[in-house]
């Protein structure tokens, strides 16, 4: 274990402390990258000289005994599609192998000013469609816990980056699962917000109503402390929220379970979910009763639907949002487009055409009412639902390559949570063999501060989550 | 004629006035800037930029709309019209299909169909440079906020369609919300011509493009009804088309025939949340909506006894028609309605100039039959001046009040209005 | 035995609609994975969705606009044209099209 290893929190009390610099952990992390990207391909675009003297700045305030904000001086990694000007943002696509936004993200926006270096721009599935981080076009993202799985996706470069030590926090995405998959994999916290808690502008869109900004750490303590910065309204969003943002970190020391609702969708545990999985999840689910909650079980009926009302109205979305790839203003010519954007937006512009409107993207947008409706009744009940992530046991790179349709399929456990716009906190619970495998608690709109509360409260009495992959443990 | 009866309708696109853009923050005024100095991320569709939509847009296309005598839709959302264009830089505009804001209204006797709001398009150039045919494109028009203004196919003539447009475009101009203007592109038109011999409306229409000012509007419509007549009596069919006009030889030509057509894939905006309007809110704009310049002219005629030419020049000038009712306010003021407009109309008092009151002190000098013409009171006082040069000298050693004795010279020699004589030699004197 | 079929023509017309020049392998093969997925897809018509209304949106956020305000957000024209493969004094450039307004 080195100092890249520590969780965000342990990191600034060291800083605190005056044991390590920010110019120490920076370097640190550079050369982690340089031991380990090539083999890993987390990292696309580094930001080297910038992070560097950044993390000078920040030592200078700190020697002159200026407060710091709340991230100073901590490494972070952005999804390669987040904009950050005038560093290349390529969304892992040949298409835009070239690109200089001239504007950042808000989110990237709302990190800089907190003090947070960012150290570059992470591998994902291009333009975020995939699950597994193989469908980048620069290559796949391979597993630090073993380079022969995949690391999860879409936002597979980014749980690779922490994970490995690259980096501290990555932002993700999370359209239909692509910040819970990865997070499942490679031992990490993920969150998913509430779909409009955090701004999406400056963030290239997939699916407009469902691309949630989210971001991966290695505690739940971490990852509240996070979204206290990402989280609030943005006049550039339209969708973005005005509800004020909760204290995430105020009542962590002392979750409160005793008496929580805490519920398992009977949907998620059929015969498609894998044993050894499931025996993980219920295990967590028995913890969960030892600190006092209640945990029983609850039907989501329409839970069946997710796949074909999930990716109708992605790629109906997916495809106007890739219309403006043209090649006039930046990027090349469209033939450039990998071939799973090449059939989302097939997919999606038939179902919006005339004549099939009505009974492929109309249709869904009426069945996803429903999926709705099943989430809004179990919340009658239950304070939050206990979920797997993945389902089928992890992949290995390059397998089933003939059957890259069925990966479809495997988003009916991740999928509804975007169709319904809930928050989704993917906490590690468990190794499937060498392989961490995560769970999910999904919560009501706006209920992240729960879903810390009860993810802490798991941390207290589990150690996953300060496993860390071999790889690292044998530089020491 | 010929049997056939032509059934057209109107399509406007009206530029809104307002400050900024539909989507983003960027100046909305465009004309005469260099290129692609007024874009910004959203604007220019680059990726990760997302629409805000400019309530003060919204609320006059609602305004438009209840001027044209439109029901609003309460609940109202925008759409994407997806089509490839290099002017339309994210590959779809964001527009309104299924529940525009305004619908089903009714203006000089034709029903409106609608009236949405939409955003522009960036500006195409064509060119040739070193021979190659280049099209060069500026995005500071791209995200302007265009109103769309539909009409039912009831339309009667070419003449009728120029007539009413001039109308239209009069009314949207006194509403303050766009300066309407062909030239400068604010005011632009389309025109969907069809003909039938039964009097049924038929099941094609012909879309005419590129019209840019009413005499080609005029122009385009006759010649396309006389193309399609001849057609029919031919025996030939007509399919739905998109036809342009070219002015210099007066003909309409074919763009895009029917399998050209595009097909837009209409579907909810996801990134702009829906717009819903109170009562409360509809009754405050309801309540912005001033005389309107048809009902100016109709209260004009009847209250003043003008004739027509006379009430429209009041409708077309608000300043001098604001002028004309407020010499009539106090109520001391009893020349002929008719004989005030006629001066006014003429400027042969000139009532830019000078205040109400002093109008009046005018016109009773004239009602005397004294001097009012400028250039004779110009004449006089320069009589006036030159016969009295030691008056003359003394007021500019500094004797000011000598200034009165040569108003009493004027006076002698003439009839005419004591202020007025002053102000006409002081300008000598200055 | 697939019960979705959609023609290559439609294929075709979609292709075009999406701007993308495919070749007759691809048709073929996009015309294949669009049935299979489709017919994964053909459960939805089962769904009684007589009085439901459509979700487009999960934030029930309403009338979320602007003032009229200019704001310095603007690009400069250099900023603007920075990755465009081909510009022409300010403008951007792609080959000549035919005119339509």
């Amino acid at each position: 274990m080195d100092i890249v290893d520590n969780s965000i929190r342990e990191t600034v009390d060291l800083f605190k402390k005056r044991k390590i610099s920010c110019q120490e952990i920076v370097r640190a992390c550079f050369e982690r990258i340089e031991k380990y990207n090539l083999s890993i391909n987390a990292y696309l675009t580094l930001n080297k000289e910038q992070a560097l003297k950044k993390a000078q700045d920040v030592d200078n305030n700190r020697v002159k005994g200026r407060e710091l904000p709340p991230l100073a001086g901590i490494p972070v990694a952005l999804k390669d599609i987040y904009s950050t000007k005038n560093l290349r943002t390529t969304a892992a696509s040949k298409i835009i192998d070239n690109y200089l936004p001239a504007y950042s993200a808000t989110v990237v926006q709302k990190l800089e000013s907190v003090g947070a270096i960012i150290m570059g721009k992470v591998n994902c599935d291009a333009f975020a469609h995939g699950a597994t981080g193989e469908n980048s076009d620069f290559g796949s993202v391979k597993n630090p816990w073993d380079l022969e799985y995949v690391a999860g996706g879409s936002s597979g470069g980014s749980a690779a980056a922490v994970a490995f030590g690259g980096c501290l926090m990555a932002m993700g995405t999370d359209t239909g699962g692509s910040i819970r998959n990865p997070a499942s994999y490679c031992n990490l916290v993920g969150l998913k917000p509430t779909y409009g808690r955090v701004s999406r502008s400056g963030v290239i869109s997939m699916g407009s109503s469902l691309d949630s900004m989210g971001h991966l750490t290695r505690t739940v303590e971490d990852c509240a402390l996070v979204l206290s910065v990402t989280a609030g309204y943005d006049p550039l969003d339209a969708t973005s929220s005005r509800k004020p943002v909760d204290f995430y970190l105020q009542d962590l020391s002392h979750p409160a379970i005793k008496g929580l609702k805490i519920g398992l969708p009977q949907e998620y545990f059929g015969r498609e979910l894998n044993p050894e999985i499931k025996t993980l999840i219920l295990k967590a689910a028995q913890q969960f009763t030892d600190l006092g909650a209640e945990v029983d079980e609850v039907s989501l009926p329409n839970t069946a639907y997710t796949i074909p009302v999930y990716y109708l109205i992605m790629s109906s979305e997916v495809s106007a949002n890739l219309a403006r790839f043209d090649g006039i203003r930046f990027g090349h010519a469209r033939e450039m487009f990998g071939e799973e954007a090449k059939r989302r937006i097939m997919l999606g512009t038939f179902a919006l055409s005339a004549g099939y409107y009505d009974a492929y993207y109309l249709r869904a947008s009426k069945v996803r009412t429903l999926l709705r409706q099943d989430f809004e009744k179990a919340f009658a009940k239950f304070d939050a639902l206990l979920a797997p992530v993945v389902p089928i046991k992890p992949r290995k790179i390059g397998e089933k390559e003939q059957e890259k349709l069925k990966l479809y399929l495997e988003d009916y456990v991740t999928g509804p949570v975007n169709l319904a716009g809930l928050p989704a906190l993917a906490l590690p619970c468990g190794f499937w063999h060498n392989i961490p495998m995560g769970m999910q608690l999904i919560g009501p709109q706006f209920s992240e501060k729960k879903l810390f509360e009860v993810g802490q409260a798991y941390q207290d009495v589990t150690d996953w989550h300060l496993k860390r992959p071999p790889l690292v443990e044998e530089m020491g | 004629m010929s049997g056939y009866r032509p059934f057209i309708g109107l399509e406007i696109h009206v530029e809104l006035a307002t400050k900024s853009k539909m989507f983003c923050g960027c100046c909305a005024d465009h004309f005469h800037k260099e290129p692609n100095t007024q874009t910004c991320p959203v604007c220019l569709g680059l990726p990760g930029a997302l629409p805000v939509p400019n309530k003060k847009a919204i609320d006059w296309t609602v305004f438009l709309g209840l001027v044209l005598g439109c029901r609003i839709n309460k609940h109202s959302y925008f759409e994407r019209k997806q089509y490839f264009y290099p002017d339309l830089p994210k590959g779809f505009q964001i527009s309104q299909y299924e529940r525009p804001f305004c619908f089903k209204g009714w203006f000089d006797e034709v029903n409106i169909t609608r009236v949405h709001l939409e955003e522009d398009t960036g500006k195409l150039i064509h060119r040739k440079i070193e021979g190659e045919k280049v099209t060069l494109i500026d995005f500071n028009r791209c995200g302007v906020p265009l109103v769309e203004i539909v009409t039912e196919p009831e339309i009667k003539s070419a003449e009728h369609a120029k007539e009413w447009l001039k109308k239209l475009q009069r009314v949207i101009r006194s509403l303050s919300i766009s300066d309407c203007d062909m030239e400068k592109g604010s005011m632009r038109l389309e025109a969907n011509v069809s003909v039938s011999k039964n009097g049924k409306l038929p099941s094609y229409k012909v879309e005419l493009k590129n019209i840019n000012s009413f005499r080609f509007v005029e122009k385009a419509i006759e010649f396309e009804i006389q193309r399609q007549t001849e057609l029919f009596e031919k025996g030939q069919k007509i399919e739905q088309e998109t036809r342009g006009f070219e002015s210099d030889k007066g003909v309409t030509y074919l763009q895009r025939s029917k399998e050209e057509a595009f097909e837009y894939r209409y579907f909810p905006e996801p990134d702009i949340p829906p717009i819903v309007f109170t009562d409360g809110e509809l009754d405050k704009i309801r309540k912005q909506i001033p005389e309107l310049p048809e009902e100016k002219r109709q209260r004009f005629v009847k209250e003043y006894s003008l004739n027509e030419q006379e009430a429209d020049y009041f409708v077309s000038n608000p300043s001098a028609a604001q002028y004309f009712e407020v010499l009539y306010l106090e109520k001391n003021f009893n020349l002929d309605f008719r004989e005030t407009a006629r001066l006014i109309i003429n400027k042969k008092i000139d009532w830019e100039n000078i205040s109400p009151a002093d109008f009046k002190a005018e016109v009773a000098v004239l009602q005397e039959g004294g001097l009012s013409d400028q250039v004779e009171l110009a004449k006089a006082a320069k009589i006036v001046v030159d016969g009295n040069p030691k008056a003359v000298a003394d007021y500019r050693k500094g004797k000011t009040n000598t200034v009165g004795f040569l108003v009493g010279q004027m006076m002698k020699k003439t009839k005419v209005d004591p202020n007025l004589a002053r102000q006409e030699l002081l300008k000598i004197l200055e | 035995m697939k019960t979705t079929k959609i023609s290559p023509q439609k294929v075709r017309q979609v292709a075009k609609l999406a701007r993308f020049t495919l070749t007759d392998n691809e048709i073929h093969k996009f015309q294949g994975q669009l049935e299979t997925i489709l017919e994964h897809f053909e459960t939805l018509g089962k769904v009684q969705v007589e009085d439901v209304e459509a979700t487009y949106q999960t934030t029930g956020i309403k009338n979320a606009c602007r003032d009229d305000k200019r704001q310095h957000c603007s690009l400069t024209q250099k900023e603007a044209l920075q990755n465009a493969p081909n510009t022409q004094k300010g403008y951007f450039k792609v080959k000549g099209i035919l005119p339509e307004n």
